[in-house]
């Protein structure tokens, strides 16, 4: 399990990339970020929300109430051009921490 | 072995009991009752609680099993609300101004209320002839505190005024220390449903303690005499000033009445 400090500073980067594969939603959103870690990054459904609407606040996504397959009402977000910059420069930023990690621990690089 | 067929007993009837839609229902008002959240927040919230039961449903649990588990992930609606003012500051200071002038109102109307009673017995007691002084032997009333007997009365209707006032303030202290304001969430989330009905509500309380108080101060002629000359401008001046509060607090109240009836 990543500590909280982690979990709070890789949820931008997180949820861009997530929304830069296509819209989505809350509960969605969460199950993905589950599967994809393997259960090593847990988020709780609380704190989702509230990071989502920093994003959408700061301009890096936008969100639309849409009916859902279900007919119930899901509000979906997706990412804006502003989001796909940020997402840029947070990629590089990561990978620059991994690579220097990388390194010292003898792991093949990635371009950045 | 008795105790043990009791609580299986319990539990069946608990599930033969619970109710989906009430338990739902039953969240979203205990959500309804946190004021800063906005309509569009709590719906998300909704849909999030919505689609949580749905899944555990699709696992093979039951209805009420899927609710707590639901209701647990998505958490408490009072630890939801620290979430949410972390991110956003400013939204917590709007609170805290809410609050402030939630209790200034309802100080307003506590006020209004006990200095009519006060006045109108205090008053009474104050006519010539009737203070406590022409009541009491001389030997008893050199005891007494001065304003209880002289024209200084007025005064001493004040201070017990002030004690009065201060006895609100200190019940609510003592609550918020005790930590039994929970009791009042139903009231609360009650007032606070839509601006339309807080407006209605708190205008509604002044006038009617306005009148009541109007009313109280009448029962004795002479405070009417006192009051003629300055009757309108008084109640002019305390119309603006209890329907300024009243819009202060609507206008930092977030609208709440969507989503209940959206998602039902």
């Amino acid at each position: 399990m990543l500590t909280k400090d982690l979990v709070a500073a890789s949820s931008k980067p997180l949820l861009l990339s997530i929304l830069a594969d296509g819209e989505s939603y809350g509960y969605e959103i969460i199950q993905k970020v589950r599967e994809l870690s393997g259960g090593q990054i847990e988020w709780s459904d609380g704190m989702l929300y509230p990071v989502l609407h920093r994003l959408e606040r700061d301009g890096l996504i936008d969100s639309e109430w849409k009916e859902a397959d279900t007919g119930r009402q899901r509000k979906y977000y997706f990412i804006s051009s502003d989001g796909r910059k940020a997402l840029k420069t947070e990629r590089q930023q990561w990978l620059a921490v991994h690579n220097t990690l990388g390194k010292l621990w003898k792991i093949k690089p990635v371009s950045i | 072995m008795a105790g043990r067929s009791q609580h299986a007993w319990q539990i069946m009837e608990n599930q033969t009991r619970f109710n989906l839609n009430a338990a739902i229902e039953k969240w979203r008002q205990e959500l309804a009752a946190q004021p800063n959240f906005a309509a569009d927040e709590r719906r998300e919230l909704e849909t999030h609680l919505g689609d949580a039961i749905a899944d555990f449903r699709q696992r093979g649990l039951n209805d009420e099993e899927s609710f707590w588990l639901a209701r647990r992930r998505v958490g408490h609606p009072q630890e939801l609300v620290q979430e949410f003012v972390k991110a956003n500051p400013a939204k917590l200071y709007r609170e805290r101004v809410f609050w402030l002038v939630f209790g200034l109102l309802i100080y307003r109307l506590w006020d209004l209320l006990a200095s009519s009673l006060i006045g109108a017995v205090g008053m009474r007691a104050a006519l010539p002839g009737t203070s406590l002084g022409h009541w009491l032997p001389n030997w008893v009333s050199c005891y007494v505190p001065m304003g209880l007997c002289s024209e200084n009365y007025l005064i001493f209707l004040s201070w017990v005024l002030y004690i009065v006032n201060s006895l609100l303030v200190l019940a609510v202290l003592i609550c918020v220390v005790r930590g039994q304001f929970e009791k009042l969430r139903p009231i609360v989330a009650f007032l606070f449903h839509s601006r339309l009905r807080f407006v209605i509500i708190a205008m509604l309380s002044i006038f009617v303690v306005s009148v009541a108080s109007c009313l109280i101060l009448n029962f004795n002629s002479l405070s009417f005499e006192m009051l003629r000359g300055r009757f309108l401008a008084v109640y002019l001046y305390s119309a603006f000033r209890d329907s300024s509060i009243i819009a202060v607090i609507a206008w930092l109240m977030p609208s709440q009445n969507r989503s209940a009836s959206q998602l039902a």
